[in-house]
């Protein structure tokens, strides 16, 4: 699933680290969604678009394409 | 359970499985409670720094066992179950048909399945932790 999240952390000066602390995760999870090898949970998803003051389907991006790679 | 009390429990495990490795060099079974010495002394080293550094993660307010961890764990879990089944299916077969009849302790092919076992999970997950 492809997502903004590396995107809207830059744009709001956040480190991984911190956001990994916000949303109570480590930050390897934050590395493995940026990277778009790991689909969060609905809570995770959602406590990120909170983070960022967005919805979910804003941050995450659920394609065809996504969909056929999620498939493999 | 708390994580404390988890904590509590594995070291009182450590404690006693030092103690039948003692109880088995004195007995005279060197090799053996040699062996469970050794394992008994790197688990709890181990323990330790993996202790240290969950402190470390929970001290920045991070979660060291988050989701994805438990994916991976279930993810390993699954392909173990999988590699472990083959191998000793096809082990089986082929001994069956072709091998020759042994005599072999019981104890010792269970310690030898439970590592194997152990081995493919612990690769198992360090492949989807690079996979994911």
């Amino acid at each position: 699933m492809q997502n903004r999240l590396r995107e809207m952390r830059e744009k709001f000066g956040l480190t991984q680290e911190e956001v990994a602390a916000y949303a109570g995760v480590s930050r390897q999870t934050i590395i493995s969604l940026e990277k778009g090898k790991y689909n969060p949970s609905i809570t995770l998803a959602y406590s990120l678009s909170k983070l960022f003051n967005m919805s979910i389907e804003e941050l995450f991006l659920l394609n065809e394409r996504s969909r056929e790679y999620d498939k493999k | 359970m708390t994580r404390n009390n988890a904590k509590l429990i594995k070291y009182l495990t450590l404690a006693l499985l030092a103690g039948i490795a003692i109880w088995q060099i004195f007995k005279g079974n060197s090799s053996f409670g040699t062996g469970l010495l050794v394992g008994v002394i790197a688990a709890a080293g181990s323990l330790e720094v993996k202790h240290h550094r969950i402190r470390a993660m929970q001290e920045k307010g991070m979660n060291p066992y988050d989701e994805r961890t438990w994916t991976l764990a279930g993810l390993a879990a699954y392909a173990s179950l999988r590699i472990f089944a083959i191998i000793i299916a096809l082990i089986v077969l082929v001994g069956y048909i072709w091998g020759p009849q042994v005599q072999v302790n019981p104890y010792d092919l269970l310690g030898i399945c439970l590592c194997v076992l152990l081995g493919i999970y612990v690769g198992s997950y360090y492949y989807y932790n690079r996979k994911i």
